[in-house]
């Protein structure tokens, strides 16, 4: 684990003692590399845990998460250039802080063995992700954005720190690996139901589930584009991968708890995608777009079988992907024309056509076209669920139906039709936000040959 | 509880009842509080003789320096409330009410 | 202030609390308490300014109710049992007597009204002191007697303060008035905790000294005493104001600082003493406090402009800061990792 920490940590210094024009090129290398090695982590063992030491260990589920959160720090790095650009080298060097100080503790907690230091790294993202969304954001609306934001994460996680503690008293250790083979005792008496809610919650309002998700719109439409890519490929994904460690735990109590959180669930993928029909703001429609996403993950991960866990593997893999690809190009047509309203960033094709390519290919990924990892999660997912219950296929059928509709819709509207007459002239793309893209669309198009690699299963 | 306890137990709640609940000047607040230390020098001065500790003797006597250097502090503190107040109403002191 | 007065009572301040904190007779600690008392009434109304005059004789008169109530309850629980040995309170009547005295010298709710008027009246620095060392010897009062304390009271007594705390410090502009507010809910935290685990409740109070010294000594740096001040103190001092929001949220105990340590311990505590109930309320009203420290913190650096605005500054002074601040300030944030050497220590 110190082989990624250790230099994740040494970019501090590299984003504060850079030369002037070197800043960016030294800490997006750095961060590539460390990227690079930490590919080594996917390569599967015979062993559930790989890299076990004490308070860490890299297992199936988390290899591929910790991959995406390293490969995807370049990417926030190289996206946020431009809008940083008139800012003095200091705030430079500050913004540059803010994003690296992330990257250790979303490792730490997709690594940790601890269920106590997964907690500590979970909360600690809070306050640099606070810092980026509201100090770093542009409307006077990124207060309430930043309240939201930790309100809605504290209230929940609070209880899940106490009832911790009391499996701690209880069983005497907190030690996954240990835990899952104690199978703690929550049984079906009352205080065991609180303490399984209490245990979810946090995470539902993390990942989020439709209901407790009024923040992650909120907080996507006002943080800058490093925050929204974070937001939606990595602390998402934290939400989501809380939700499969503690389920593991919970043992008979789930299939009672499941209930209410699969009709939310749902429900909620199908409400989420209608609402994006009728979305003016584009960042908002993919913000709620993810959410719909991640009710499919929520729902997958609560019926706890095998095809339903590697089904939420891979779809949030590559909805990590897809979604901070949508930002990314959310963000080009921010910079350009300064507005988010779909009306006024009409028909930008004949103005950027390479960058309707890759408009083109993020959409279809996002829709789940045929080859793409999206497609193999999505009918993952929906077979465990119409093998768990045979009417949820009208739900997510449905929400597929919608999903597709919505990304469509964005398509259309960002790029096809007559260019507005008071776009006349807009910068061109530039090299930059190619290999951005370039750099989104290649791990997806690669795993789709070698899916294996981030289905969970061993 | 000996007539002894009642006259000094509720001699100092009286007084204490009379700093918490009569408030209009701050020398009938110093009174009260002069009068709950007088009955803990009594109550302190009658102790070693009930349970004959003749080295405890001393202390009411610290005790009661203690309380005229407490005395000396407030009336000092009247002077001052009476030159920036200008009375030493105790409903003059609102200024730092939240 | 004349220096030679101003050493006297210094010193005084200092030969009280070891007085009352080294004491082992009801006597004694009562005179340590009475010196502090007495030694920090001049440093308050140093400045003869009528808040000040107002400060000191609000904090006069409840200083010297609360010591006559703890001179009193000791003395009734010398009649019973003959005993004047601090440990060895043993009558239940004086037990509440005492709590009740040490509740109005710590500033616990219901008794807390004095405490937000006091440090409003009051400079920085003396806030500062009225804060933390006059504190002191009350706290180690309560932790000598915390074995004969009555639980049901105490916790009832940390929840209304926590509870009050957050709550009446959720409107105030005054940052002097917001930190006697979360003076008020951490002590909450500690009184909750004072019967199960004194030590624990000890590190709380070290650990809140060092939060809360980093604070005021920062906002001493820059003079703020409102909002709007800190609003535009950035100028001044960019960096401190930087770290002061990193204490701030310290402060409020959000992980990985070092403000989350006493919390964290303290829930764990609670959970294994079967009051998880008392667990989740209190550590829900801790995010009342969280509110008003994350709007300090909004002032303080995270609502600048991404570009430099127009609006009026403060005059940039190339003022020397303490040293102490970079030190209390970079401790008061990166302790947590050390948790356990702490832990074995206490």
């Amino acid at each position: 684990m110190l082989k990624i920490i250790i230099p994740t940590i040494m970019l501090l210094p590299t984003a504060l003692l850079s030369p002037k024009n070197l800043i960016w090129t030294n800490t997006t290398t750095h961060s590539l590399l460390i990227a690079a090695i930490s590919l080594q982590w996917l390569h599967p063992t015979y062993f559930p845990h790989k890299n076990l030491s004490q308070w860490a260990g890299v297992d199936q589920i988390s290899a591929p998460l910790l991959v995406l959160s390293c490969w995807l720090l370049p990417l926030m790095l190289m996206a946020s250039q431009n809008h940083l650009q008139q800012e003095p080298m200091v705030r430079k060097r500050i913004f540059i802080t803010t994003l690296i100080t992330i990257q250790p503790f979303i490792i730490l907690a997709f690594s940790a063995t601890e269920v106590i230091l997964f907690y500590i790294s979970f909360e600690a993202t809070l306050i640099p992700t606070l810092i980026l969304i509201t100090r770093w954001g542009n409307q006077p609306e990124r207060l309430s954005a930043g309240i939201y934001l930790l309100f809605y994460t504290l209230i929940s996680s609070l209880p899940l720190l106490v009832t911790l503690l009391h499996l701690h008293t209880q069983t005497g250790t907190l030690h996954l690996p240990t835990l899952e083979l104690m199978h703690p005792s929550l049984t079906l008496s009352w205080t065991g139901t609180l303490s399984g809610l209490a245990l979810l919650m946090t995470f539902m309002v993390k990942a989020p589930l439709y209901g407790l998700h009024l923040w992650l719109p909120k907080a996507h439409v006002e943080a800058p584009i490093a925050g929204s890519m974070l937001l939606a490929a990595l602390l998402l994904k934290l939400g989501g991968y809380g939700i499969m460690r503690v389920t593991m735990l919970m043992g008979p109590l789930t299939s009672y708890l499941c209930f209410p959180f699969m009709t939310l669930a749902l429900w909620g993928a199908l409400m989420t995608s209608s609402i994006c029909l009728r979305q003016t703001d584009l960042k908002s429609l993919i913000a709620y777009s993810s959410v719909s996403h991640m009710g499919l993950v929520i729902a997958a991960s609560m019926i706890q079988t095998d095809w339903s866990f590697s089904g939420a593997m891979i779809l949030m893999i590559s909805h990590g992907l897809t979604s901070s690809m949508l930002f990314c190009l959310a963000n080009t047509n921010y910079e350009r024309t300064h507005s988010r309203i779909l009306l006024l960033t009409r028909g930008l094709q004949p103005l950027l056509p390479l960058m309707s390519t890759w408009w083109l290919l993020a959409n279809l990924t996002n829709m789940a076209l045929p080859p793409t990892t999206n497609l193999m999660a999505e009918l993952t997912i929906m077979t465990a669920l119409f093998n768990w219950s045979m009417p949820t296929i009208i739900l997510t059928g449905l929400a597929t139906l919608l999903t597709a509709s919505y990304t469509l819709f964005m398509l259309l509207m960002t790029q096809r039709g007559t260019s507005p007459s008071y776009i006349t002239s807009i910068p061109n793309s530039n090299t930059r936000e190619h290999l951005l893209m370039t750099l989104h669309i290649l791990p997806m198009l690669l795993l789709m040959l070698k899916p294996e690699l981030i289905s969970g299963t061993i | 509880m000996s007539l002894l306890h009642l006259c000094f137990y509720s001699a100092f709640t009286l007084s204490g009842l009379g700093l918490a609940f009569h408030r209009t000047h701050f020398i009938s607040a110093l009174l009260c509080l002069e009068s709950m230390m007088l009955s803990l020098y009594v109550a302190l001065s009658i102790w070693p003789i009930q349970t004959q500790t003749p080295s405890f003797t001393l202390i009411p006597v610290l005790m009661l320096a203690f309380s005229a250097c407490e005395a000396g502090t407030g009336l000092a503190m009247l002077v001052s409330s009476t030159r920036t107040h200008g009375s030493d109403h105790l409903h003059n002191l609102n200024l730092l009410q939240c | 202030m004349n220096p030679h007065a101003k050493l006297i009572c210094t010193l005084s301040l200092i030969t009280g609390s070891t007085i009352t904190i080294s004491s082992n007779h009801w006597v004694m600690a009562w005179t340590g308490l009475e010196i502090n008392t007495l030694a920090i009434i001049p440093l308050i109304s140093k400045s003869h300014h009528p808040r000040a005059v107002e400060a000191s004789i609000k904090y006069f008169l409840v200083q010297a109710a609360a010591s006559a109530l703890l001179l009193f309850s000791s003395m009734s629980n010398a009649w019973t049992t003959g005993q004047w040995d601090i440990t060895q309170l043993t009558n239940p009547t004086s037990c509440l007597l005492l709590t009740a005295a040490i509740a109005i010298k710590l500033g616990l709710a219901p008794f807390h009204f004095w405490f937000p008027e006091v440090l409003q009246g009051t400079s920085l620095t003396t806030a500062l002191l009225l804060s933390t060392v006059m504190k002191f010897p009350p706290m180690t009062i309560l932790f000598m007697t915390s074995s004969s304390l009555n639980p049901t009271m105490l916790t009832t007594l940390a929840l209304i303060s926590a509870t009050l705390g957050g709550w009446m410090g959720l409107n105030q502009t005054q940052t002097r008035k917001i930190l006697a507010f979360s003076s008020i809910s951490h002590m909450g935290w500690m009184a909750v905790i004072i019967i199960y685990d004194p030590k624990l409740s000890i590190l709380t109070f070290y650990l809140y000294v060092l939060m809360t010294a980093a604070v005021f000594l920062s906002l001493n740096t820059t003079k703020t005493l409102k909002l709007s001040t800190m609003m535009t103190s950035w100028t001044k001092t960019p960096v401190l104001n930087a770290t002061l929001m990193l204490a701030l949220l310290s402060l409020a105990g959000l992980p990985p600082l070092t403000g989350f340590m006493p919390k964290w311990l303290i829930l764990q505590e609670l959970t294994k003493q079967e009051m998880t109930v008392t667990a989740v309320i209190i550590s829900m009203l801790s995010l009342l406090g969280l509110f008003f420290y994350l709007r300090l913190a909004y002032y303080a650096t995270i609502t600048l402009p991404p570009n430099s605005a127009n609006h009026m500054k403060q005059w940039h002074i190339n003022k020397h800061t303490n040293p102490m601040t970079a030190i209390l300030t970079s401790l008061s944030t990166t302790l947590l990792p050390l948790s356990p050497m702490m832990l074995t220590s206490i």
